[in-house]
């Protein structure tokens, strides 16, 4: 299966008097049916990136592709659904008459912008406010309007930037719904966020870009196990012997230890050989890391780095 | 060729939506009632008995002066209107949206221009034949010979039109887009022109070629809207067809010079 979206040593410079690194020899593939997500700080070149997809901003060097084709054509954009950061609309019209008139671009024939249009309107709760202007809309409401308007032409490729910004805890989760819904019904989504416990929620893969360098990449299962860890907390400390008779084991204090690992076997094995050293075994933790730690973690690491 | 009609229809349906557009359509109709009753009063102040050449000399004058000073004022509105629609559509927020459909930048471009042209022809035709309608119906003469003249307020219209477009696209801002246009209408080409024909006795030669290539060069946008005061004017033969030729040389190269800078540029 070829990658819906990729590219390969993607640079972008933007010219000045002082010039901007927004991107550097960025590489990252997304393959279809996938939740991709894009984090980093502001500045970290996210937006930057999708731009380039988009054809808004030019690359300065290195290719991206994207259903495929490393032709960059306009009528590819007839299959993505996007939502800018901080999206708006023009004041004129009403939100439903936003979308009639912005899927004109779409070449949607008019019972089908109606028939949608209801569809994501009842989705996204806007139902009670389609006939109100956008611009008397709340950030949130605003937002939604935004993500109907990225679904308006039922895209295969969805690209959102910062998609939760400005939406309450329960339109977050409503919204988190969507995506995996979308996602079941075989949509690619690649999203921007800083929002990392969201990501993690429904992200499959995720990049992370740091002034606009890829410091890692992967899967959300891949990135946040390999710090996977037991805490066993004992009833009395080991002695050096003792220690030394069981490999694997790490003291961290004097009762508690930890295993670097998420075997089960190779855990019950350590287990087993505690208690045949007649000591209690108190409490054992499984401790993993979440997306938030490691992309901490990973920042200021290459911050020190640099 | 369909990404330049999407646009067109676009922004059509958004300038309809507008109050300036409104605004507009109510400027058409002041205008219209304003000529009839200035008609009536200079038809009423005729002495019953006064030769039909003399009437048809009232006629004439009357109306180019009408449709002189009201088209010129309608430019100014049509031309803030326009200007609005461009504003609200490459706005931050908004412009990325345009971006993002599959149109090409040139279409999206083209789209723009124009809809403000055609939407000026409109608003320029209904307020000609407006006033030409009315106020022959009071004269009880139709004459029309004056009324293509109309069109060259138009080129008048789309010479500012495409500094508002070239601004606006190619450097983001149509409140400069709009002053730019006034300005070069109001001062810029005024000037040149009066220059250019003060200069024309002038023993310097240099001076007069120089001013000469200037006035060449550069749109003839205050000849254009006021077009209508031309028309009682005698002219040179070929005069006309020059200023028109000349002009949109000037928005052709302008508008391909728009396209190139928002074709490339990064937004």
């Amino acid at each position: 299966m070829s990658e819906i979206v990729s590219s390969k040593k993607l640079t972008k410079i933007y010219p000045g008097r002082i010039k901007v690194k927004a991107l550097e020899d960025f590489s990252i593939s997304v393959m279809p049916g996938q939740i991709f997500g894009l984090l980093g700080q502001n500045g970290a070149g996210k937006t930057t990136f999708i731009k380039i997809l988009l054809g808004i901003t030019r690359l300065t060097e290195g290719s991206f592709s994207l259903f495929g084709s490393n032709e960059y054509n306009h009528l590819l954009k007839k299959n993505i659904g996007y939502l800018p950061e901080n999206i708006q609309f023009p004041e004129v019209f009403t939100a439903r008459q936003s979308l009639a008139a912005l899927a004109r671009f779409y070449e949607m024939e008019p019972s089908l912008i109606k028939k949608r249009t209801g569809e994501l309107f009842e989705l996204l709760g806007l139902e009670k406010i389609a006939d109100r202007r956008a611009k008397t809309f709340s950030k949130g409401q605003n937002q939604r309007l935004g993500i109907a308007r990225a679904l308006l032409h039922d895209p295969d490729l969805i690209i959102l930037d910062e998609p939760t910004d400005g939406i309450d805890p329960v339109g977050r989760k409503e919204i988190r719904t969507i995506l995996q819904d979308l996602k079941s019904k075989g949509k690619t989504i690649f999203l921007n966020s800083h929002i990392l416990s969201e990501v993690e929620m429904i992200t499959d893969s995720v990049a992370i870009l740091h002034k606009g360098k890829l410091l890692r990449t992967g899967t959300i299962h891949e990135l946040t196990h390999e710090n996977t860890h037991f805490e066993i907390k004992i009833s009395r400390g080991l002695t050096l012997e003792e220690e030394n008779s069981i490999v694997y084991l790490e003291k961290i204090s004097e009762k508690l230890y930890r295993y670097n690992g998420s075997e089960v076997t190779e855990l019950n094995r350590i287990i087993d050989k505690v208690r045949n050293l007649e000591i209690l075994i108190e409490e054992i933790t499984l401790r993993k890391s979440n997306l938030e730690e490691l992309f901490i973690k990973t920042i200021n690491a290459d911050e020190r780095v640099n | 060729m369909k990404g330049i009609t999407q646009s067109v229809l676009f922004f059509f349906d958004h300038l309809r939506r507008s109050k300036s557009f409104w605004v507009t359509i109510g400027g058409v109709v002041v205008m219209i009632v304003i000529s009839a009753l200035i008609s009536y009063s200079v038809y009423d102040n005729i002495t019953p008995g006064t030769a039909v050449a003399k009437i048809q000399q009232s006629y004439d004058f009357t109306l180019i002066n009408l449709l002189n000073a009201t088209t010129q004022l309608m430019i100014f509105v049509g031309l803030f209107t326009v200007a609005i629609t461009v504003n609200s559509v490459i706005k931050r927020g908004v412009f990325d949206i345009f971006l993002s459909f599959p149109v090409r930048r040139w279409e999206l471009l083209t789209g723009a221009f124009l809809s403000g042209i055609i939407f000026m022809f409109v608003v320029l035709l209904f307020l000609t034949m407006g006033i030409w309608v009315i106020h022959s119906s009071i004269f009880g003469m139709f004459y029309g010979e004056v009324l293509h003249w109309g069109l060259l307020n138009l080129l008048g219209f789309v010479i500012m039109f495409h500094l508002v477009i070239f601004v606006s696209f190619g450097f983001r801002s149509p409140i400069a887009g709009l002053l730019t246009a006034i300005a070069y209408s109001v001062i810029v080409s005024s000037v040149v022109f009066v220059m250019q024909q003060m200069i024309q006795t002038s023993s310097k030669v240099w001076l007069r070629e120089t001013v000469n290539v200037v006035y060449w060069i550069l749109p003839k946008s205050s000849e254009f809207s006021s077009s209508f005061f031309m028309a009682g004017q005698p002219t040179a033969e070929g005069h006309v067809l020059k200023l028109i030729i000349s002009s949109l040389l000037f928005i052709f190269t302008v508008f391909g010079l728009t396209i190139i800078i928002f074709e490339k540029k990064d937004y």
